[in-house]
């Protein structure tokens, strides 16, 4: 019996060490939930600003006159990327704090990589879009990028990660056979998605 | 019918040793500090259980330089694999035959 209880003890030494090792565990549910507020709140400003209807964008170049909305818009982007990056390293150092992890452990320059390579270069692509005026595609390009890039990151942190991903990239494929429905799928994607996964994690690892 | 015990490997008998090889059974080569840091032991506890291991030829060390930092890197050997994953099954062959 002594036997099997050490045997056991063991088994699952192994699988967590293995784990760890592999695996950045400090993500919280929490980021999710903050990222998709501040996303819903960034999408509502971006949708006031074209017109306040959800959904529509520039599909044409905008002429000299109409240039201060992309401006504008960009920033919001921006404002809402810095902000989720804000809150999402906020929670992971609280979460590393309580779980007795280092919050720059082994397994973060591999998450890190994962995560932003695709997405550096998705927002070279949207800076593309830009150039051409193809306005219309951008939010179909945002979800794309950054859904791989979370299928990518999804084998360096909690393996639910992917499933957000392979979401997020069908609906910027979405998006993008459906330019005019562009900005209420990015709400979902980023928004929405965002707060129903978070709560998911939180319920199933933080509870 | 209870398997004899001593299937499994004395090398592995050790909480620290049998996370060593679980840790570079998942990864390429990795750095006595990330080690400790997984582990979170001392420099000459771990120090120990690596000579051990090293010993049985199951991990192989790297000694080099980063700049002007010494940098010793461990990596599994592939009898260590091969030690490691006959290990884990006899560990399964007990627990099943216990039930």
């Amino acid at each position: 019996m002594e036997d099997i209880e050490s045997g056991l003890q063991d088994i699952s030494e192994i699988r967590s060490m293995m784990e760890k090792a592999t695996k950045f565990l400090s993500l919280s549910g929490l980021s999710g939930v903050s990222a998709g507020i501040i996303a819903l709140a960034g999408a509502w400003l971006a949708a006031g600003a074209i017109g306040g209807s959800w959904g529509r964008l520039p599909a044409a170049p905008p002429e000299a006159g109409e240039s201060a909305p992309v401006t504008f818009l960009v920033c919001d982007a921006l404002g809402v990327l810095i902000l989720a990056l804000a809150a999402t390293t906020g929670f992971s150092v609280r979460m590393a704090r309580r779980r007795g992890l280092h919050l720059w452990g082994p397994t973060t320059a591999y998450l890190l990589a994962a995560l932003f390579i695709p997405l550096g270069a998705g927002g070279a692509f949207c800076g593309v879009l830009m150039s051409g005026g193809i306005y219309a595609l951008i939010p179909s390009a945002m979800l794309v990028f950054y859904g791989l890039a979370l299928l990518g990151a999804g084998n360096f942190t909690f393996s639910e990660v992917r499933y957000l991903g392979g979401i997020d990239v069908l609906l910027g494929i979405t998006a993008g056979f459906r330019p005019e429905l562009g900005l209420i799928l990015w709400a979902g994607g980023f928004g929405v998605l965002h707060i129903v996964y978070g709560l998911l994690l939180w319920a199933k690892y933080e509870q | 019918m209870i398997p004899p015990v001593d299937t499994l490997n004395r090398a592995f008998d050790n909480r620290v040793r049998l996370a060593i090889m679980s840790i570079l059974a998942v990864r390429d080569e990795t750095e006595f500090n990330t080690l400790k840091q997984l582990l979170q032991v001392t420099d000459g506890n771990l120090a120990t259980h690596v000579a051990v291991l090293e010993r049985h030829r199951y991990i192989r060390v790297r000694k080099s330089f980063r700049g002007k930092k010494p940098r010793t890197a461990y990596a599994v050997t592939e009898s260590g694999r091969k030690a490691f994953a006959e290990h884990v099954a006899a560990l399964e062959r007990i627990i099943r035959g216990g039930v």
